[in-house]
């Protein structure tokens, strides 16, 4: 065998081992075989004090989803009657997103930043029972910014709406940088004693870092070195209530 | 250079490059309609119990991270991960006679082998034997890496019905007791257990006359020194 191509054959069975479940948390399924496969029915009962019985779990159905370029994506997972729930895994097998119920009643609905990559959709049902699910992706459009607010600008009031899962219930504002420093953004509920504000910092379609109770009286706060640039900041109650915010932002010493 | 090239243009082909896992799987499109698949069912099997009994169950599996969980009529009753050894299920639970419904799968939800069993919980010898109004029993709770394997257990004969306060403390600040009362392999009213470390686990209860179990442990699974007592509530 010629040299170059034994060096991709190796490399090409090794990387096959990885995906047959040489590595990380996420398996594939094997090929299907030529040969007919062989039904065991698996045992219904389970009986006190007897020898240990042999079941199989059944793998979940997965899907793989590639992102091009960066942004947020919705996920819906529905299949009612039944719990259909959702799960967003890295190329590395790491949960990035999952969600079990903020679609409509049991559905599955998550709205996640993703970097570009391609993503393993992982759906299963809550009680582990059958279901049909389906399943899909769709880019979202941007929040039109209620505000805009500066470093060391007026603070400025937002409110975010009542919504039933959390980016119905969000707010943005954006935020300009004008000079590299470290900033301090908060967000104050008008009505702290009900509104507990949950904010999120966004560069470039990626999502930074997110807080809530960070701050006194149940606000939220993002200490943070930024470059100049243009951000967003995401708001919301954590309960997904409509409240009043003030946000500001200020350079920090 | 060119060698490097043509490997890298071969795994692209061979759709290995960036993800090798990945590829194997059929594609969700965005902003393409919503795909219909089908969700297996997990193993579910039937536990018929004639008697109260406390039963130990392990879910076992060589090739996934086990996950065990139980119901009854559909309700959940209890449920574990990793309490056995690795990552395999294991729990204890006392349940009275009737129908439970016992469901493995895999963490990850991945297509596993579990070797599932149910067997009666062998005894814990009893620490020491208490009558209401005793002076105070010192005991140790065993360190333990699940529930069951820290706990230990105090045998209660109660003559005369009537309110008492079951009581389970420490001087260790890294303790924190937890008291379940056991009578007829049936499991009474909910755990007692201390509001925080370093302080008793007590609560009033109401006992009718027969021989109750005490099981304590320390919630943290850690070897402790505590002192047991049951007083007539006042």
């Amino acid at each position: 065998m010629h040299s170059t191509t034994r060096h991709i054959v190796s490399l090409v069975l090794g990387l096959s081992l990885v995906a047959c479940g040489g590595g990380e948390t996420e398996a594939t399924t094997p090929p299907p075989s030529s040969a007919a496969p062989t039904t065991v029915a698996e045992p219904t009962t389970i009986t006190l004090d007897a020898p240990a019985i042999t079941v199989h779990t059944v793998a979940a159905p997965r899907f793989s989803l590639v992102v091009a370029h960066p942004g947020e994506l919705q996920l819906d997972a529905t299949g009612m009657p039944r719990d259909v729930q959702l799960t967003v895994l890295d190329n590395n097998g790491w949960n990035v997103a999952s969600d079990g119920d903020s679609g409509d009643g049991l559905d599955a609905r998550l709205a996640t930043f993703l970097a570009p990559a391609t993503y393993t959709v992982r759906v299963h049902e809550y009680n582990h029972v059958a279901a049909t699910a389906h399943v899909s992706a769709r880019a979202l459009t941007a929040f039109t910014p209620a505000a805009t607010v500066a470093a060391g600008a007026p603070p400025a009031t937002v409110v975010s709406p009542a919504g039933d899962w959390d980016r119905a219930a969000s707010s943005e504002i954006a935020i300009t940088v004008a000079t590299a420093g470290n900033y301090r953004i908060t967000a104050v509920a008008a009505d702290s004693s009900t509104c507990i504000p949950y904010i999120t910092l966004i560069q470039n379609d990626a999502v930074l870092t997110t807080n809530s109770y960070g701050g006194p009286n149940n606000s939220a706060l993002i200490d943070r070195a930024l470059t100049p640039g243009n951000y967003t900041l995401r708001l919301r109650d954590s309960s997904y209530r409509a409240c009043s915010h003030v946000v500001t932002v200020a350079a920090q010493p | 250079m060119r060698r490097h090239t043509l490997v890298l243009s071969t795994l692209a082909l061979l759709g290995l490059a960036g993800t090798a896992l990945a590829q194997t799987l059929p594609a969700l499109t965005i902003d393409a309609p919503a795909t219909t698949v089908e969700i297996p069912a997990e193993p579910t099997l039937t536990l018929t119990l004639a008697a109260p009994t406390e039963v130990l169950f392990d879910a076992i599996s060589t090739d996934g991270d086990a996950q065990l969980r139980v119901l009854h009529d559909g309700s959940f009753v209890a449920e574990d991960g990793d309490s056995g050894d690795g990552t395999n299920a294991r729990l204890s639970a006392f349940l009275a006679a009737g129908t439970y419904q016992v469901v493995a799968y895999d963490y990850q939800y991945r297509a596993t082998t579990v070797n599932l069993s149910a067997v009666t919980a062998p005894p814990i010898a009893s620490a020491a034997t208490l009558a209401p109004g005793a002076p105070a029993t010192a005991i140790a709770t065993p360190a333990g890496d699940w529930g069951r394997a820290a706990s230990t257990e105090v045998a209660l004969h109660v003559a005369t019905a009537g309110s008492y306060t079951l009581t389970a403390d420490t001087s260790d600040s890294t303790c924190s007791p937890e008291i379940t009362v056991i009578s007829g392999n049936q499991v009474q009213g909910w755990v007692i257990s201390a509001s925080s470390t370093g302080h008793a686990a007590s609560d009033a209860r109401a006992l009718t006359a027969g021989d109750y179990t005490l099981r304590i442990r320390n919630w943290n699974g850690r070897a402790c020194a505590m002192t047991v007592t049951v007083t007539p509530a006042s």
